[in-house]
């Protein structure tokens, strides 16, 4: 390490955070093997609680802000070397780093001991825990992982682990094409990654993640202008990739299609915001280039905005809850391109949990149903599951931003910062938050309340204790979590900012755009605003949909314009806008057409053509020189008597 | 002068074993041939020593002898089995080494 | 002692052609037999004694008798042995022979003659010096050590090879 004005603290904590996963999915996958699922989640939940404890002793020992400007480093072993390349494979510690830790692995408990009763009549489950615990390495390696290198090892594994967790019921068609419609969704993104990797190694020479930080702007600004925007764009379309942002999120609501516990711990709470952990890890470098920010800050509110939009007429409930998830995590991105990580990263937190708590409320909601997912069949299902319920509206509550659930906290402050970029922005915003209430709460009322629509929402029944209780540790999290960091009149905690400005290994990170001071007054009157206005839609739509039947129901848009008007919109949004169909034809005709052209042209006729050629040939030669064996001894020494003569003959022409 | 002499016998008796193994289509007899042939060329080995003074060829011919005793010993028992399973010796029944 | 060589070289090639042109197996192996003894003789006339010896030692004594010994093991029918060989091979068998006589003495006959030592040697009436198990042995296990080994695994292969054929085909008889 070149920082020499750095204190370097070294620790051998942190390998076992990883290393108890990986033993449990080295126990769970290739050693036991065990038939029982049940006993399989209690290997893996084991080894997910261990990694916690070992998560809380380091996040209690370095806390979340690194005095002065030291740095936490377990100096693991050295991955491999090459020329001037060297890649440590080193984790760190960051007070970010350790906040994710506890998000991945306390949350990631939770889902495994509710997948152990989710999955229990699973034969064969040990598959699946392997894979969640295997998940949790991966994503642990992306946390702590010091240098670029080592965080995309991770950034891959949770690729391949979201693969596998979302085909995990391969035998259905549309499962495994939906796992490899995010695999292949994300390495497009992953070649962004990739690039940014090959440049700063190019042109910084290093992938230490806090060299880079250090370097900084001032070394980027001597080298030439475009290398900087371009690895920084580089990441964050990697991030668009992972986190699912436009253009790349078709992935995500597909993802649905694995088991729920594996949507809420990877499709909501861990993976994919990975993309806005790495963002804020390199922070001092994006804070110096405005023109990326504002690609950020757009593509962030435009698919906020567009998620949002989809959502509103999804009938899946998983399908509501991933487009809800989209447009959250466009929120986070926003919050990053108006240049406010401690936003973007205290969304990420509060958001884990309550959609975790959402998805594993949906979870408990199908499982009850017996893997209903269609919330036109629910109905009416309070009475029948009533913790469930009531966790439910929690979720509902702080995702909307109920005042003083732990949305409202993280929501009204990524507000703020969109509205000291600007009006626009902040109308846009201001419109997919109030789009999230009222989806969110057409959800909870079609799935909740009215009158049961199916035999199976009328005998549903009430999930396991094992299920019950994560709901309930994600409900307390999702009411109170929110007060960590509390807007500046309020005077409560600023745990976000502290714990991400002492992440950069004490390198300065500059405000990429002024600061619009707001007055105390002002902020409380936008905010009482802001809830008012969303307590008004998230109420307009409870009344309506709890009306909800599935035959002679006019739906609100329907209500507003007129049924003809409104049908074409409706339309286009129960069909996500066509996105996937576009991409259909702008990517993957052409790309299949142009495959199916090579393999026709140069496989078939040139390189098959090329060998049937060659064998063609040598059959027929050696068919003429098979006629000389005739596998008569004699013969053969009749060929070599000639050969003798011809030697005599030569040997005479030599001599004589 | 009496080199020659030498030198003529070893020849015609090598190249009356290639016309015999040329030419007669029992394997017993074309073994024969084989073993005059290498007579022959042990003739005028020993005789090529003896006239240029050393005794190179003395080893040599002993270890040709070896190996044609080893051939010998090969052949015969590849020609009893042969013979045991196809009841032939005719060479031209055998077409084995067509693959 | 010229005469006697040249009688020997006669009766020589006269069983030589006897091994190639009798209609019985057996005359064949027995005109084999004599060749070799003659050879072996041959080797005494010239002087070479040990490599005479050994002639006479292996292969009359030997690699011959082997060849009866099948003879008679096999029980040929004089019409098995007997096959009609075809004329034209025959013919062509005889051309090929000529051609390889004519062109190696021709080839080789020359030098011999031109060499003012050929009288000398021959003259001194067997050299033991020169051909004496002694010199022979010094080359073998100095010069020709490899060969030498080599021909010890090749008799020891050979063996092997012999009596693992054997047993197979008597295997089939069962």
């Amino acid at each position: 390490m070149e920082s020499t004005d750095v204190a370097i603290e070294t620790t051998q904590l942190l390998r076992w955070i990883i290393l108890f996963p990986l033993l449990g999915a080295i126990l769970n996958g290739i050693i036991l093997r065990l038939k029982s699922t049940k006993l399989a989640g209690i290997v893996a939940t084991a080894a997910s609680l261990a990694a916690f404890v070992a998560s809380f002793m380091a996040v209690t020992r370095w806390g979340f802000s690194l005095e002065g400007a030291s740095l936490v480093y377990d100096q693991w072993f050295m991955w491999f070397q090459s020329g001037k390349v060297s890649v440590p494979f080193w984790l760190e510690y960051t007070p970010i780093s350790g906040i994710m830790l506890l998000v991945v692995t306390g949350i990631g408990s939770l889902i495994h001991i509710y997948s152990i009763s989710y999955m229990e009549k699973e034969v064969g489950g040990y598959r699946f825990f392997t894979y969640l615990n295997l998940f949790l390495v991966a994503m642990l390696t992306l946390v702590l992982g010091s240098n670029l290198v080592t965080v995309f090892l991770g950034w891959e594994g949770v690729g391949l682990c979201s693969y596998l967790l979302i085909g995990y019921w391969f035998t259905k068609t549309e499962n495994a094409q939906a796992g490899m419609k995010a695999f292949i969704t994300n390495r497009i993104g992953d070649l962004g990654f990739l690039i940014s990797i090959f440049l700063f190694l190019a042109y910084a020479g290093t992938l230490q993640i806090q060299e880079l930080n250090h370097l900084g702007p001032q070394f980027f600004s001597a080298l030439p202008s475009w290398v900087l925007p371009a690895a920084l764009l580089g990441l964050f379309w990697a991030a668009t990739g992972k986190s699912a942002q436009f253009p790349l999120y078709v992935w995500l609501p597909d993802a649905m299609a694995g088991p729920t516990p594996v949507s809420a711990l990877i499709h909501a709470a861990t993976m994919v915001t990975s993309g806005i952990f790495v963002i804020v890890r390199v922070w001092p470098l994006f804070a110096s280039q405005p023109e990326v920010l504002n690609v950020v800050f757009w593509v962030g509110i435009f698919t906020a905005w567009l998620a949002a939009l989809i959502a509103l007429t999804q009938n899946d409930i998983k399908k509501v809850l991933a487009y809800s998830t989209v447009s959250q995590l466009g929120f986070m991105f926003t919050a990053l391109g108006a240049g406010a990580p401690e936003a973007a990263l205290f969304h990420v937190l509060t958001h884990a949990f309550f959609k975790a708590l959402l998805f594993l409320g949906s979870g408990s909601v199908i499982h009850g149903m017996h893997h209903e997912q269609d919330m036109r069949k629910m109905g009416g299902l309070a009475h029948h599951m009533k913790f469930t319920h009531w966790t439910f509206v929690i979720g509902t509550a702080a995702i909307i931003g109920f005042p003083f659930t732990s949305g409202f906290f993280s929501k009204d402050l990524i507000l703020a910062h969109a509205l000291s970029r600007g009006m626009v922005p902040y109308a846009l915003l201001l419109t997919a938050a109030l789009m999230t209430a009222f989806y969110m709460l057409r959800a909870y009322s079609m799935t909740f309340m009215g009158k049961p629509r199916s035999d199976a929402a009328d005998h549903a029944h009430e999930s396991s204790p094992l299920m019950l209780i994560p709901l309930g540790v994600l409900s307390i999290g999702s009411l109170f979590m929110g007060w960590i960091q509390t807007p500046h009149f309020m005077g409560g905690g600023h745990l976000m900012e502290t714990a991400v400005k002492s992440s950069w290994g004490g390198a300065e990170a500059m405000k990429p755009f002024a600061e619009h001071k707001i007055s105390v007054g002002g902020e409380i009157l936008m905010i009482l605003a802001v809830v008012a206005l969303i307590l008004g839609v998230a109420y307009y739509s409870f009344k309506v949909y709890r009306e909800f039947q599935s035959k002679k129901f006019i739906s609100p848009a329907e209500r507003a314009v007129g049924p003809t008007t409104a049908a074409p919109f409706i339309n286009a949004s129960q069909n996500k806008f066509f996105v996937d169909e576009a991409y259909d034809l702008i990517f993957v005709r052409p790309l299949r057409f142009l495959s199916g052209a090579f393999f026709r042209i140069v496989d078939e006729t040139g390189i098959n053509g090329l060998l049937h050629g060659m064998r063609k040939s040598l059959d027929f030669s050696s068919g003429i020189l098979s006629w000389a064996h005739t596998g008569n001894v004699q013969t053969y020494a009749w060929y070599l008597a000639a050969g003798a003569a011809i030697l005599l003959i030569f040997v005479g022409r030599v001599l004589l | 002068m009496n080199t020659e002499i030498y030198i003529v016998t070893g020849v015609v008796l090598f190249v009356l074993g290639v016309i015999g193994f040329l030419s007669r289509r029992s394997a017993l007899i074309a073994l024969m041939s084989l073993e005059l042939m290498l007579n022959g060329t042990n003739l005028c080995l020993i005789s090529f020593s003896r006239f240029h003074g050393n005794s190179e060829g003395g080893s040599l011919f002993l270890l040709i002898v070896l190996v044609a005793a080893a051939e010998a010993a090969l052949a015969l028992s590849i020609l009893v089995s042969l013979y045991r399973t196809s009841g032939s010796v005719d060479l031209d029944d055998f077409r084995l080494l067509k693959g | 002692m010229q005469i006697l060589t040249y009688v020997l070289v006669a009766l020589s090639i006269m069983s030589g052609l006897g091994v190639i042109l009798s209609r019985s197996a057996v005359v064949s192996a027995m005109s084999l037999m004599v060749t070799m003894f003659l050879t072996g003789l041959l080797y005494f006339s010239q002087g070479s004694y040990f490599p005479a010896v050994v002639q006479i030692l292996i292969y009359a004594g030997a690699i011959s008798v082997l060849f009866i010994f099948i003879v008679m093991l096999l029980d040929l029918k004089p019409s098995r042995v007997l096959i009609p060989s075809r004329k034209i091979v025959v013919f062509f068998a005889v051309l090929a022979g000529l051609f390889f006589a004519f062109s190696l003495m021709f080839l080789i006959l020359p030098g011999v003659s031109r060499s003012s030592l050929v009288g000398e040697l021959m003259s001194s009436e067997g050299d033991v010096g020169l051909f004496n198990a002694k010199s022979i042995s010094l080359n073998l296990l100095t010069k020709y050590m490899l060969p030498f080994q080599a021909t010890t695994l090749l008799l020891l292969a050979a063996m092997m090879g012999a009596i693992l054929i054997g047993r197979a085909g008597r295997k089939k008889e069962d």
